[in-house]
């Protein structure tokens, strides 16, 4: 074994064009420690081990002829929404245990051509509608810091495999943080990108103007090199973008502004996560940052304008599945929020949509007085299985509550937003920080958020991957 | 006693009719603003005749 699983895809990339290691002894590497480990987590839905196989062997041979395709042999998870050519992409249902796709998505056709090794298809909560990844047909995915505790969702499944060095990377979805509240409890990062920077053709939708495609990593430079191939046009997605991504080498955050803005996203949060904010603050200001005040006051209203604009735009996407004889399949907590837009009016979705307009104005003026924005991913870290709510902060708060309430405001704003870890609570368990860029400029936002995981050189490894 | 950017309102986060109360409270700050849709026309291949 190289031992190289729970290294950075950087890390893996070199030892790969150093031929130290060969993409077929990566990958057994990772089937060796999915069979170990997938008991314990649930991490996928469907595991194809041959196929892996040959994918290497065929990375290898590509590798001989001197190729540089920047995955080439990387072993890479995907979420189980996103089409495969030749596999059944179910979304987390059991409505579509027989979907086999004969195209790839295109974010999946760019991650291939890249190199990439796809190692499995990891569990979601059913449709990405949900946080908790609690699936009714393919079981509870776990979280690999406490396997009694939920991974976050909605690709808990891509979150749980990256943490446990079951993938180097993973494709994940966001629709109103199921990038990154998953990256925050399992303690990696996660990367939602600015509203059409990565097509969303070939991907299961939820809410068609919420929805974001994007990566998580182990480090904030691995998530850039994903980006890097997942990001462009795409004729089959009218929402994607020619914007250019200038991604560089990192580069000095010197003479940037931050700003932790409004109060909205410091109330009622685990202390510990209180805390962590302020040592980054410090960190921040001492590698020559300056801090400014913003407001968004628009945010206190971000939760209902999500609800009418997600459960609206769900209803619609689903409606055929919400006819009695497919509904029945569907798990009941997700029938029953997908059902939920047909008691909200094509009024109250436009006057949502207007409300959204002032909330993304009110973002972008914030982000003209600063450079980035930081605030937290998740109000606490993992919560147990089965939890609906929890005392955080001296108040009961609703997981979902807890969970979205800070993400979900750059759904509706379309900014690029990066979850990056920055300790553990009480518990031992991973919390987090975005880092919310203009839009468009994932690269400031990366190289914020570079600055932080080396001033915090953290190392998040959970336990029970060390031991695989 | 609920405030504007108070926990009271957070924690009615999924219910239909605070949603809707909440965005109707907004009232004419929304007249001057068009809706956030997703269309975007694409451009022709070639001019049309």
């Amino acid at each position: 074994m190289s031992g190289l699983a729970l290294a950075s895809l950087t890390a893996q990339r070199r030892a790969l064009a150093r031929r130290t290691v060969s993409a077929l002894e990566l990958a057994e590497e990772h089937l060796v420690r999915i069979e170990r480990l997938e008991p314990y987590l649930n991490a996928f839905i469907l595991l194809d081990p041959d196929r892996v196989r040959r994918a290497a062997r065929a990375a290898d041979r590509a590798l001989a002829r001197g190729d540089a395709a920047p995955l080439r042999g990387i072993p890479i998870a995907l979420k189980d929404i996103a089409d495969e050519r030749g596999l059944p992409n179910t979304a987390g249902s059991a409505l579509r245990l027989k979907v086999v796709p004969t195209r790839d998505a295109t974010v999946v056709a760019r991650l291939r051509a890249a190199g990439a090794v796809f190692v499995g298809r990891t569990n979601l909560h059913e449709f990405a509608a949900g946080t908790t990844n609690a699936n009714a047909t393919f079981g509870q995915a776990r979280n690999p810091h406490d396997p009694g505790r939920i991974p976050g969702g909605s690709s808990g499944g891509s979150a749980a495999a990256v943490a446990a060095g079951l993938a180097a990377g993973a494709l994940g979805t966001d629709t109103a943080g199921s990038i990154r509240i998953p990256a925050a409890l399992c303690g990696v990062v996660g990367l939602k990108p600015t509203y059409g920077r990565v097509s969303r053709a070939g991907v299961v939708p939820l809410s068609w103007s919420l929805d974001h495609v994007g990566p998580l990593a182990r480090t904030v430079a691995d998530v850039a090199t994903l980006l890097a191939v997942m990001a462009g046009t795409d004729p089959r997605d009218p929402t994607t973008t020619a914007a250019p991504l200038r991604l560089g080498r990192g580069g000095p955050v010197r003479g940037l502004r931050f700003s932790f803005t409004d109060p909205y996203f410091h109330r009622d949060i685990d202390p510990s996560i209180v805390s962590a904010l302020r040592h980054v603050r410090y960190l921040l200001i001492d590698a020559g940052l300056r801090e400014v005040k913003t407001r968004i006051p628009m945010v206190a209203e971000s939760g209902s304008i999500q609800y009418l604009v997600a459960r609206c735009e769900s209803t619609a996407v689903h409606l055929l599945d919400l006819v009695p004889a497919r509904a029945a399949r569907i798990g009941e907590e997700v029938r029953a929020r997908l059902a939920l837009g047909r008691d909200i009016s094509a009024v109250d979705y436009l006057q949502a949509q207007r409300a959204r307009a002032l909330l993304v104005a009110e973002t972008d003026a914030a982000l003209e007085q600063s450079d980035v924005l930081i605030v937290p991913t998740t109000a606490t870290g993992a919560i147990p299985i089965g939890a609906t709510h929890a005392v955080v902060a001296g108040r009961r708060q609703s997981q979902r509550e807890l969970l979205v309430r800070f993400t979900a405001p750059f759904n509706l704003s379309g900014h690029p937003a990066l979850a990056i870890p920055i300790g553990v609570d009480g518990n031992g368990l991973p919390i987090s920080l975005q880092v919310v860029g203009r839009a468009y400029d994932e690269a400031t936002v990366l190289r914020v958020g570079a600055a932080i995981e080396t001033a915090l050189g953290l190392d998040l490894v959970p336990a029970l991957a060390r031991t695989a | 006693m609920t405030t504007r950017n108070g926990p009271q309102k957070a924690a009615r986060f999924e219910d239909t009719d605070s949603a809707r109360k909440v965005i109707a409270r907004l009232g004419r700050r929304l007249e001057s603003v068009e809706p956030v849709i997703t269309f975007r026309p694409k451009l022709p291949k070639r001019p049309a005749r």
